[in-house]
């Protein structure tokens, strides 16, 4: 086991997580989705999750989305402490503050979106950065673990509900998807293909089940993350591909599995 | 039987047991995660992922909300993915709130949990915190050609929805029904 407090890498997989999530502030910036550019949304959305509606109940979303200030102060704060835990890598104390701010812009966010995203990403990447020695690399193998368990679990509900013998399952996801993109003849022929042919629409379907089903060997071996590794971007590329988006969020996870992958580097810069 | 404590010790599950700061964020992280997996709810931070694993059939018939803006179809070529999610989503819970008088699925399970439980003053000011009255529906329309406006870059005059529903043959979708449900 490769005791990442110990080594130099920390700088390396913090420089390189933060400068991801950095990365993905600027596309929320430009998709114009900072609590400060919603411009005080109207519509409240708590669905049935306890966690939204103890904020909510405590009007915490609504006093920062209803307030020009506190919504700048939010996200120039996230701006700021992103910056200061790429810089200061060493301290936990600054990936513990982006975290709890990040933590009240994804509640606020998703509470005026009217959409609860499962973009945990950035939440469960960060994580590691805010403990320090051999914690460190305790809860980043745990986070590690818990990726694997995002996508084995994902296959599991579809191979236990029986979906994935549903030969009807892309299509009608499909159909229900594009919708809009049917109703206006603005279907990209890729698609097309998948909804005229069910056959082949269900084979991949099939496929993309069976590489969630393969994280399930994350939890026993860690010789296989470099495939593990690779069949999430497979993923998010079908994914992209099929259904028109990426959660990025999920993606910058992968990071992850860079330490198991380089594991001879790693080895050899150990102080 | 020295490979097996060996291989017992090197277990990650044992391993935390020398950390405790790391014990007591995994055990509790663990429990939470499997009860609320058990019980098919989430609450942030647990989550269950299940990525389109509902099973789902084919339908005979699709409804579908078309957004007019300017007499225009908007559509995502205007956007990127998040942006446009940001746009829909919040107008079909605005659709949504008109179809079931305001009374979003929260509000119903607000009322069963703490009908009764909370003082009178208390509940109503929780509940003015969930849910949406008609002050902020006609809100929404203001913010919602605001928001528009602001992502699109260009003024927006009238935005008008409809109620459609489609069947589908292949990749053919035809119309055969078409209501408009709100305008402003």
């Amino acid at each position: 086991m490769i005791d990442l407090s110990k080594i130099v890498l920390r700088k390396l997989l913090a420089r390189l997580a933060f400068l991801a999530i950095g990365l993905l502030l600027i596309y929320y910036y430009v998709n114009h989705l900072f609590i400060s550019q919603l411009s005080n949304p109207a519509l409240v959305y708590p669905d049935l999750d306890n966690t939204y509606w103890l904020f909510l109940f405590l009007a915490i979303p609504q006093q920062i989305a209803g307030s020009i200030s506190l919504s700048f102060l939010l996200d120039g704060s996230l701006v700021v402490f992103l910056v200061l835990s790429f810089v200061f890598w060493k301290k936990p104390i600054f990936p513990i503050c982006f975290l709890l701010l990040y933590v009240l812009y994804f509640i606020t966010y998703n509470s005026f979106s009217c959409h609860h995203f499962h973009h945990t990403g950035v939440f469960f990447l960060v994580l590691p950065f805010c403990f320090s020695g051999s914690a460190f690399s305790l809860i980043f193998e745990f986070i590690r673990y818990y990726l694997c368990f995002i996508y084995a679990s994902a296959g599991c509900y579809k191979l236990f509900r029986g979906t994935i013998f549903n030969t009807n399952q892309l299509v009608e996801v499909l159909r229900t998807t594009h919708l809009e993109a049917l109703s206006n003849n603005e279907l990209n022929p890729f698609l097309d293909f998948l909804l005229s042919n069910p056959f082949f629409s269900h084979s991949l379907f099939v496929f993309a089940v069976l590489l969630e089903l393969f994280f399930l060997v994350g939890f026993f071996t860690k010789k296989l993350d470099y495939l593990l590794f690779i069949a999430l971007i497979v993923m998010k590329v079908s994914l992209f591909l099929v259904m028109d988006f990426v959660a990025w969020e999920l993606l910058l996870l992968d990071i992850i599995m860079i330490p198991s992958i380089n594991k001879r580097l790693y080895e050899s810069q150990v102080d | 039987m020295e490979k097996l404590v060996g291989y017992i010790k090197s277990c990650y599950l044992v391993r935390i047991f020398n950390d405790k700061k790391v014990l007591f964020f995994v055990v509790p992280f663990l429990f939470f995660q499997s009860f609320f997996q058990l019980k098919g709810i989430q609450n942030f931070p647990f989550f269950l992922y299940g990525m389109y694993s509902e099973k789902v059939e084919l339908k005979k018939r699709y409804n579908h909300y078309q957004v007019y803006v300017n007499d225009q179809i908007l559509s995502n070529d205007f956007f990127y993915a998040y942006n446009y999610q940001t746009i829909r989503a919040p107008l079909a819970h605005y659709v949504q709130l008109g179809n079931d008088d305001f009374i979003s699925r929260a509000v119903v399970a607000y009322n069963k949990r703490f009908n009764g439980v909370l003082s009178a003053e208390n509940f109503n000011l929780f509940l003015s915190r969930i849910a949406n009255d008609a002050q902020e529906i006609k809100a929404f329309e203001v913010w919602f050609k605001n928001y528009l406006q602001l992502s699109m870059n260009m003024e927006i005059k009238s935005v008008k929805i409809t109620a459609e529903e489609y069947v589908i043959n292949g990749a053919n979708a035809q119309r055969v029904k078409e209501e408009i449900i709100h305008e402003f």
